[in-house]
């Protein structure tokens, strides 16, 4: 029988993860590269966690499957007033997890992004992104939660995230919490280690897939001590300290990737990926300024300087940062610092703003003034793309949550949605933010030894998987099977079908009944079970 | 536990009181609480149940999954100028439903 393991790294890049190889941090890793196939994966459009992960469970782009960004707002009284973590049921696709267990093989996965309410699934789902308090609701089989709390040796609360925690990522850190925080994430990450080991022996499925959070967290606030190039000016005890305690991470999460490898064995197709890469940015762009000083925003009384160079402040939290603009007299508007868009006002849903008629025409112009923006300093452009919604240009419906347009910055940063006077402020120190060449690697016996590969779409990864376990592959999904990652053998005796379509969403709604009353059986077999009337 | 409601029947208080609790029972059942005796229409969401800002979110997704609909504006319950309120009664959260589910706003 076919199987696969996927180990996703969120913010994983061959960037670091190489020079560590170098340094013999991560020795279990050398050997996987070595004996398959490595490349890049080009992430989304922006590459930003949700949208990405979100594309590589269900072989879509964000412009189809409605995901962009880690929240969506609400709005009411013409102006912005609340924001809401998306989640399972704002996804508009099929996920791979669906697609096979519809086919009957079954699935286990693992700390994804967005998978909450759970989908129910052949097999085992818990969601990332979701605090210890709610990971009840975010397991399916109900009944693994219960596994989950009475493993023995085993805390499932430290599974959990704390948002509040991992929003300091960007929001800056004390220094005197680092070490604290790195254990945090050591913790968590051998939690889901475990976790995922006992699965795999006690019960064994077709796909295994998890994702490790980490690394994504650590390389936002601890590049400077990461990259070779930039640890060597930090040259200090404490400084080494930091960087010492990083390492130790990354050579637990290489025990981590070798234990899953170990336990899935060698008839085991292994994949790695990351939903996008990583660099330094070394400047803040705040996009609200430069929307104001260009006339498309306006600042309400209570907006404040930013005074330290952030893209988001705590005041942001709690949907503050929407209270700091004048709405009766802004046009257009970034509204979170990940998601790298701008919003257009629509006149239909805040009653001030452009009409269906000036829409071209205003985000053509507002585009063009973007690319032409130089920073008044070196005179360089700042703003080195410029994406528009192409399904509103062209007058077709979007999805509701897609920017208007989407900024790509010099330094692959984010921007800033807080205020300052100047629209460009240099960092003191470099700090890490997305790219989006994120990383692809597999190993096994369907793939090729020791190549390396052109780059992948992030979009492949789904036909990939549902190949590797003998399964057709949807017409409506967007990548394709990357034949060149695969034995001649495998192609000749398994070639690629393309067949079906994925499901629609009131297919998917209907399963979601048929997952609550399959919900209803299990608790009821569970009392009667606890009531002496069932063995 | 999903029910479908048809936006032309209405739905009693007690009906919505009964599974505003349920909901609110089954979400704090792992919370380790000092909150001692059963939630009921008086507990306060902040100070009774120690609710944070994304026990309210996740509150809202519960609820909109109970009774089965997404047009619920929960903002003008829970937010006040851009920041959660202080704190809310059950009883408060059970008299907006009622309001809400039944189009008498």
């Amino acid at each position: 029988m076919n199987k696969v393991l996927m180990i996703g790294l969120d913010g994983g890049t061959f960037t670091l993860l190489k020079p560590l190889i170098e340094e013999g941090v991560m020795p279990f890793l050398k050997e996987f590269l070595s004996d398959g196939v490595n490349g890049d994966l080009i992430s989304t459009l922006n590459p930003l966690t949700p949208p990405a992960w979100v594309s590589i469970y269900t072989g879509r782009s964000p412009e189809v499957h409605g995901i962009f960004d880690f929240m969506r707002s609400v709005a009411g009284d013409g102006k912005i007033v609340m924001f809401r973590p998306n989640n399972f049921e704002d996804i508009r696709c099929e996920t791979i997890w669906s697609m096979i267990s519809r086919h009957g093989k079954r699935v286990t996965t693992l700390n994804f992004f967005g998978m909450s309410p759970p989908q129910a699934v052949n097999g085992y789902l818990v969601s990332g992104f979701t605090t210890w308090k709610h990971l009840r609701s975010a397991t399916y089989p109900p009944s693994l939660f219960e596994t989950m709390k009475n493993l023995p040796n085993f805390d499932y609360k430290k599974l959990g995230m704390d948002i509040q925690e991992e929003k300091k990522a960007i929001w800056g850190l004390q220094e005197g919490k680092y070490e604290e925080w790195i254990k945090m994430h050591l913790e968590r990450d051998k939690s889901w280690t475990d976790l995922l080991c006992y699965l795999m022996e006690t019960d064994p499925t077709d796909l295994t897939a998890i994702v490790f959070d980490g690394p994504d967290k650590l390389q936002h606030l601890f590049w400077r001590y990461l990259l070779p190039e930039l640890a060597e000016n930090n040259l200090g005890a404490w400084d080494s300290q930091i960087r010492e305690l990083c390492l130790q991470y990354y050579r637990q999460l290489d025990d981590s990737i070798e234990r899953l490898v170990r336990i899935a064995g060698l008839d085991t197709n292994v994949i790695m990926v990351s939903d996008h890469g990583f660099g330094s940015s070394t400047e803040v762009v705040y996009m609200n300024e430069w929307l104001a000083q260009n006339g498309y925003l306006k600042w309400s009384e209570a907006a404040e300087i930013d005074p330290v160079g952030r893209i988001a402040s705590d005041r942001s939290r709690d949907n503050k940062a929407m209270m700091m603009l004048d709405w009766n007299n802004t046009i257009a508007y970034a509204k979170t610092a990940s998601s790298n868009g701008i919003f257009v006002k629509d006149v239909n849903t805040f009653g001030v703003g452009i009409t269906d008629e000036e829409y071209v025409e205003f985000c053509t112009k507002l585009r063009q003034e973007l690319l032409d923006y130089r920073h008044p300093v070196d005179g360089g452009q700042v703003f080195v793309n410029v994406y528009l919604n192409q399904a509103r240009m062209e007058g077709k419906q979007s999805v509701e949550s897609a920017p208007d347009l989407t900024v790509k910055l010099r330094d692959g940063g984010f921007v800033s949605i807080l205020r300052h006077s100047e629209i460009v402020r240099q960092r003191k120190k470099p700090e890490g933010t997305h790219r989006p060449n994120g990383i692809f690697a597999a190993r096994g016996p369907a793939i090729k030894s020791g190549e390396q590969l052109k780059s992948l779409s992030i979009l492949d990864i789904s036909p990939l998987l549902l190949y590797l376990l003998d399964l057709p592959v949807p017409t409506d999904l967007e990548g394709r099977v990357p034949t060149e990652i695969l034995r001649d053998e495998k192609l000749i005796n398994n070639p690629v079908e393309l067949y079906g379509v994925t499901q629609l969403l009131e297919e998917r709604t209907n399963q979601q009944e048929q997952q609550i009353s399959d919900e209803e059986k299990e608790a009821l077999l569970a009392q009667l079970k606890l009531l002496g009337y069932m063995e | 536990m999903q029910n479908t409601e048809n936006n032309s029947t209405l739905i009693s208080r007690d009906e919505i009181e009964s599974r505003v609790i349920s909901v609110l029972e089954e979400m704090t059942a792992d919370w380790d609480m000092d909150f001692s005796g059963g939630i009921n229409s008086q507990t306060r969401l902040m100070e009774d149940l120690a609710f944070e800002s994304i026990d309210v979110v996740q509150l809202v997704v519960s609820l909109e999954k109970n009774f089965a609909r997404k047009d619920i504006p929960f903002e003008k319950l829970f937010m006040q100028e851009g920041d959660y309120v202080d704190d809310l009664l059950v009883t408060e959260v059970i008299d907006f439903l009622h309001k809400h589910l039944n189009n008498r706003s």
